[in-house]
């Protein structure tokens, strides 16, 4: 207990969700003007706690003291009226109101009298003055949206001084700030502390610990460990108190040949979110990816998939070809060749008009001729419709049409290993086919000549966008070339990216690969359903009949429909993102089993999993990841929790 | 852990507790809206409800909206909308009947559906490749249609048809087969290939998936630009065929002949069992619900329920479905 | 702005910091701005305070849908419903006019119009239904009623059968066309509005929770917004102000209820007004100023195409083009993020 006054204390807390014993009899507590850092691995029970103290959860036994008085924390409300502030590592602000507004947000204090105006001088004043206390030079009246992140979070800090918090929690607050900012929000954090404010520090750079913590304590699967003051420990002591998860868990585990290389990333990076990773994935090889929450290891899983763009890198699949899929921006269509394609068409309108429609003014069978081109009277009859004329004016538009057209074509032919040729007919027939169909029809009703430049423009929109959609598209690594290379990946969030829960089973298990049931034109669901039946049988899936809705099924069984999708696609190279998260025990095992048995018959495997014992347990080899790099690559023989931990929370 | 939590227990093998009540609901409340009627016809305070001639009418009715109800069931399996299909109506069937007069019949007709396919293709382009909001584009389409359609027809009436033409498009739209009009021939047709395209295509699934789960069906390989692209088409060439339907029945028409008909697709489309949600729903569904709305409509008529009191009561029928839908979504 | 004032966050141009600038919103209106230059150089009477002054009289709803359409897309909104809710407004405070006189019936119809757009609010904020599909039955139920009050005809106006007495008449066309004294008595009126919707947006605590709501909902609501009230308030607020579009439209088509009166492209140019103007689609984002000046964009688009001789169905086909183009070019920023 420190010397200072104690402003929380937390009694043995005790809380459990089905199938999860998240917290086991945990103390903590927290003196006024202290810095209390609570260490614990992902899943450990941090934010459980965090979460009880906000009164969003509710704890099934134990007992919170605010200032010496025991208190219950029923809803988030009382919990802030009681002086407890969260800041969350998702910022919690509307980006378009001022800094002001936002600190006041919910409570702007009225000005006396009927009509109960904001007093908008003293939200700023004080906002102002707290912005003051924390010693940071914000403008509260610019829009929140158009500061720093580590600016927004100061906002974030500010607005809990704002109701006048005695605890302020921070959950990672530095996990997205740059060196100078992070040495920024410590120097508030350390006015915080002088004020008397006590700050609950959850971080998961050790290196922090000793920098700013006054305690510290650590979780472990949710039992407490022990707090200690921070100059008494060391941080190898700090890891053994928060590894040694217990092993006995089974993990279906043989070893295995080692293949070929299946899937080679070399310099995928994503700025601000991971940087330069390279790795290989073998054969008959899983590898586990660990590393804690936010790390970026879901966000990498999802650019090899090619769900998600990326700055630079490429991904390479051995298997089916030896091409090598650049997935870094490649001009697919440069500005220069639209443009010509805008002017030939623009030229060549009169030749069209003449073939199909003849030379006449169909007003006024005048032979008129042509405006000069640009000139006003040009812009008044072609773009706002007036009386269109037919006669070419003179033979130079359509020389310089053909030039044109013709650059193009040698163009596109240069340009063919980028635009491959399947792209370039259809590219060249759609266009063109366009354009002579819009003069087509257009010719067809002579007497409505206002049709016929509406038809032409809007061939001309369609082109235009055409040009403006190729313009943005980039030649990129797709899901779906990715899987027709063999890769599959389970996500993270199976609810919403990896199934479709109004459908049934059965869709959703052929989903990755509805050709394969493709027999004499029409799917055969005498096929699917065998096929299906085949796959429910083989994962154990636990449901009614195919034709259930997966929303009907558990966390477990949902889970084994995605890796049956993946099955019946036959992905080689496959990518679990937290394959066992919130599934039962026996459903985990199926899963590891299955992952070892696609493993023996040979293909990669990839697991991105939070819980270390499952990767020691089921990987060949680790990689783990800190802060958006990969910072090790242990061999199964050699990895520790320890070591893991250390690779995954303090810098080299 | 309860593996099967939540799912329907079907222990019981009577009908009742067999019975699919969200699948075939609606086929019972029609069934029973028919019986209704028919005991009204039998008090006395409907006409000619249920008889030969008006039957075979609303069939008739039914068949034609169908095609269009198809299409916007459709465009709502993948979660969009296409409110531009009236005014599409209009302009491939006035492009229809002006082809007609100009080159022929058949020209004529492929002009019409061609005219209707395209507008489906840049719908469906603008929703599923350049991606702007389906509600947008198509209301923007719907004035663009509607415009070209009115300055095509210059407010004329079309209907200058020779004998012969006339008594071809008639024989497509009036005939009857012992009472069973040959539209609905057409469209039982139609529905097979929608059903099969729905079912038993790779595209079908891609629909459903698409629908279902945007995200979901990307990771899954489908190019979900594409699939909305096509179901746009589709509804465009829905509504080519409905014009054309349209025109057989009745040999004239003018630029406002689909005047708001996306109200009616719509309303029959969501109370069928379409959600706007995308990926519940299907062919079936618009069938059933084109039934219903037809029946419904004409059944009120009879009644001597005014033309503007019907539309009130397609209003309410449709933000009843809507919140019924919406409600089941969220538990 | 505050631009001098920020000095340690980035440079801010406009409010936005540099690589947040809406060039390609800027872009569209210069186009616009060209155009205009360019109706102004090809036709005699573009550029006259007359003109001005006519166009501005004539198409003055719009500001009123486009203000009413702005306040909803901010909270992250959307309504449909706006023409049915003018034509319902339209032929009920005709009726009411018919029987109470003017004042009244301009004050029932207000207060049908505030009526609709509770009933959206209430269906988007107690029931939670999408906004999208909640006014969506709004606009198949209001342009419904309309009719069936009517029987699909227009009441007074051209047509024979009852007519207003001849002083409510000449109020209610007052309402549109009336001046007082050299200014027209319509400036007036969106001065007033624009002026109480900017301070209601920008200095009142309602305001501040409309950009809340259409910023970062769940922010919103654990700041202890109340989200129904909001949501029914701020429909509701749509709906006065569509009530008031469709009395100022029915007062200058001859002070007749129409049916009919919202059945065409107000809507689209509410919206298109809106998103040009530069607020958000998603929400959170945006004003009644930017609005202002998209209606302008649009209503003086339509009024060269006017002078010009292009006839209306054609006008139609060219703003429906321009406003699904403006539209896009608006929200391509939005959509990529």
């Amino acid at each position: 207990m420190s010397e200072s006054k104690n402003l929380l204390r937390m009694l043995k807390i005790d809380k459990s969700f089905p199938g999860v014993h998240a917290l086991k009899e945990v103390d903590f507590d927290l003196g006024e003007g202290e810095v209390h850092i609570l260490l614990g691995e992902n899943g450990a029970g941090k934010s459980t706690l965090i979460k009880i103290l906000a009164g969003i959860y509710h704890a099934d036994s134990g007992q919170i003291e605010i200032s010496e008085t025991p208190t219950i924390i029923p809803d988030a409300r009382t919990g802030r009226d009681l002086g407890i502030s969260v800041i969350y590592q998702e910022l919690n602000l509307v980006p378009d109101l001022s800094v002001a507004k936002n600190i006041f947000l919910g409570r702007e204090p009225v000005l006396p009298g009927v009509m109960r105006r904001v007093d908008w001088a003293r939200v700023e004043q004080e906002s102002r003055a707290i912005m003051e206390r924390l010693d940071v030079k914000i403008d509260v009246n610019a829009p929140v949206r158009s500061l720093s992140v580590a600016d927004q979070q100061m906002v974030e800090i500010a607005r809990a001084l704002a109701f006048d918090s005695k605890i302020l929690v921070m959950d990672e607050p530095t996990s997205s700030l740059s060196g100078h900012e992070i040495e920024e929000l410590f120097k508030a954090v350390t006015r915080l502390r002088e004020h008397g404010v006590g700050i609950i520090y959850i971080s998961h750079r050790l290196e922090e610990v000793h920098e700013i913590g006054d305690r510290v304590t650590v979780l472990r699967d949710g039992e407490y460990m022990g707090t200690w003051e921070v100059k008494d420990v060391e941080l190898d002591f700090l890891i053994t108190q928060m590894v040694g998860r217990t092993l006995d868990e089974k993990f279906p585990w043989t070893p295995r040949a080692r293949g070929e290389v299946a899937l080679r990333v070399r310099g995928l990076t994503r700025n601000g979110v991971f940087e330069d990773i390279n790795f290989d994935l073998h054969y008959g090889e899983i590898v586990g990816l660990s590393g804690l929450v936010g790390a970026g290891r879901t966000e990498v899983a999802r650019a090899v998939m090619g769900a998600d763009t990326v700055d630079s890198g490429t991904v390479e699949m051995t298997n089916a070809t030896k091409e090598k899929e650049e997935i870094q921006k490649l001009p697919h269509y440069p500005l220069w060749m639209a443009l010509v394609d805008v002017v030939v068409f623009m030229l060549a309108l009169p030749l069209f008009t003449v073939i199909f429609q003849g030379i006449y003014d169909p007003f006024t069978l005048n032979m008129n001729s042509p405006p000069p081109l640009f000139s006003a009277n040009w812009f008044y009859e072609w773009i706002l419709g007036g009386p269109l004329y037919n006669i070419p004016n003179g033979p130079t538009p359509y020389i310089v049409a053909a030039g044109l057209a013709l650059i193009r074509q040698v163009g596109l032919w240069f340009l063919e290993r980028q635009y491959r040729w399947r792209t370039l007919v259809i590219d060249f027939a759609s266009w063109y086919a366009l354009a002579i169909g819009a003069m087509v029809i257009t010719s067809l009703f002579t007497q409505n000549f206002v049709l016929e430049w509406v038809m032409i423009w809007g061939g001309i929109a369609m082109v235009a966008i055409r040009f403006l959609t190729i313009l943005t598209h980039e030649r990129k690594w797709t899901p779906t070339l990715a899987i027709r290379r063999g890769l599959g990946l389970l996500p993270e969030d199976r609810k919403t990216q990896g199934l479709t829960q109004v459908l049934s089973v059965a869709y959703n298990t052929t989903s990755a690969n509805i050709r394969r049931l493709i027999k004499r034109w029409l799917l055969n669901l005498t096929m699917e359903k065998d096929l299906v039946d085949e796959h429910i049988n083989q994962l154990k899936i636990m449901t009614p009949d195919q034709e259930t809705q997966i929303r009907f099924l558990s966390g477990g069984n949902q889970q084994k429909v995605v890796l049956a999708k993946w099955l019946f696609r036959r992905a080689n190279v496959l990518i679990f993102d937290e394959p066992t998260r919130g599934i039962d025990v026996g459903a985990k095992f199926e899963v590891h089993s299955q992952m070892l048995q696609l493993a023996e018959d040979g293909a990669a495997v990839m697991m991105i999993s939070s819980e270390l014992p499952e990767i020691l347990g089921m990987s060949d080899r680790i990689l783990v990841m800190r802060e958006g790099r990969l910072t090790a690559d242990i061999d199964r023989n050699e990895a520790t929790q320890e070591g893991i931990l250390r690779y995954a929370m303090t810098a080299d | 852990m309860a593996n099967i939590a939540g799912a329907p227990a079907r222990p019981s093998a009577s009908f009742l507790a067999n019975f699919n009540y969200e699948k075939y609901g609606l086929l019972a409340v029609f069934i029973m809206m028919m019986i209704i009627f028919y005991i009204l016809q039998l008090m006395g305070y409907v006409n000619n409800f249920i008889e030969a001639h008006n039957l075979t009418n609303q069939l008739r009715n039914a068949s034609i909206l169908f095609f269009i109800v198809a299409g916007q069931s459709m465009v709502l399996l993948v979660s969009g909308i296409d409110l531009s299909q009236g005014s599409l109506l209009s302009l491939s069937s006035v492009v229809m009947a002006q082809g007609i007069l100009d080159f022929g019949l058949a020209v004529g007709v492929l002009m019409g559906i061609g005219m209707a396919t395209m507008f489906g293709f840049i719908n469906g382009y603008l929703v599923g490749r350049v991606k702007i909001q389906p509600f947008i584009v198509t209301l923007s389409m719907l004035f663009i249609c509607a415009g070209i359609a009115l300055v095509f027809t210059g407010g004329r009436t079309i209907h200058q048809f020779t004998g012969e033409q006339k008594d071809i498009l008639q024989a497509i739209g009036l005939t009857d087969f012992f009472h069973i009009p040959g539209t609905l021939f057409i469209a039982i047709f139609f529905f097979i290939i929608l059903y099969l395209l729905t079912k038993r295509t790779v595209l079908g699934r891609a629909i459903y998936l698409t629908g279902g789960n945007e995200e979901a069906a990307r990771l899954s390989g489908i190019d979900t630009g594409k699939v909305k692209l096509v179901c746009y088409l589709i509804s465009g060439i829905c509504v080519g065929i409905t014009s054309f339907l349209y025109l057989a029945r009745l040999p004239a028409t003018n630029g406002l002949a689909g005047f708001q008909l996306e109200f009616q697709s719509l309303a029959a489309t969501v109370v069928g069992g379409t959600t706007f949600h995308g990926g519940e729903g299907g062919v079936t569904q618009a069938a059933i619900g084109t039934l219903f709305l037809t029946f419904l409509l004409n059944g009120l008529i009879l009644l001597g329920v005014g033309t503007f009191a019907r539309e009130v009561v397609v209003g309410v029928l449709l933000i009843t479905a809507v919140v019924l839908s919406s409600r089941k979504r969220r538990e | 702005m505050s631009a001098a004032a920020s000095m340690e966050s980035e440079k801010l141009i406009l409010g936005y910091p540099v690589k947040d600038i809406p060039w390609e919103r800027l872009l569209l209106i210069s186009a616009f701005v060209v155009l205009m230059i360019f109706y102004t150089f090809a036709t005699e009477n573009f550029l006259t305070l007359e003109n001005f002054v006519n166009v501005v009289r004539r198409d003055a709803w719009l500001f009123f849908l486009a203000y009413a359409q702005t306040i909803v897309i901010v909270s992250a909104g959307f309504d449909l419903s706006q023409g049915s809710i003018m034509s319902v407004v339209s032929v009920m405070a005709w009726s009411a006019m018919l029987h109470f006189g003017f004042f009244f019936g301009f004050i029932i119809g207000l207060g049908i119009g505030l009526l609709c757009g509770v009933i959206n609010g209430f269906f988007v904020g107690v029931v939670r239904v999408y906004p999208f599909i909640a006014t969506l039955g709004m606009l198949f139920i209001g342009s419904g009623t309309a009719q069936l009050w009517t029987g699909g005809l227009q009441m007074g106006g051209a047509r024979e059968g009852a007519t207003l007495p001849k002083h409510v008449e000449e109020a209610y066309v007052f309402l549109a066309k009336g001046n007082l004294g050299p200014i027209p008595f319509t400036f007036i009126w969106i001065l007033i509005v624009l002026a109480t919707m900017w301070y209601l947006l920008k200095y009142t605590r309602f305001g501040t929770y409309v950009y809340a709501l259409g910023g970062n909902e769940q922010t919103a609501i654990s700041a202890g917004i109340n989200y129904p009230a909001m949501k029914i308030a701020i429909f509701g607020i749509g709906g006065l102000l569509c009530g008031f579009a469709g009395l100022l439209l029915s007062a200058s088509v001859s002070a007749a209820g129409e049916p009919r009166l919202g059945g065409g492209d107000q809507l689209l140019q509410s919206i298109g007004a809106t998103i040009i103007g530069g607020t958000h689609i998603f929400g959170g984002r945006g004003g009644v100023l930017g609005t202002t000046l998209g209606v302008f964009l649009i209503i003086f688009l339509v009024n060269g195409l006017n002078i010009m001789g292009i006839d209306t169905y054609r006008q139609q086909i060219i703003v429906g083009l321009v406003i699904l183009v403006s539209i896009w070019v608006s929200t391509l920023r939005e959509q990529k993020n």
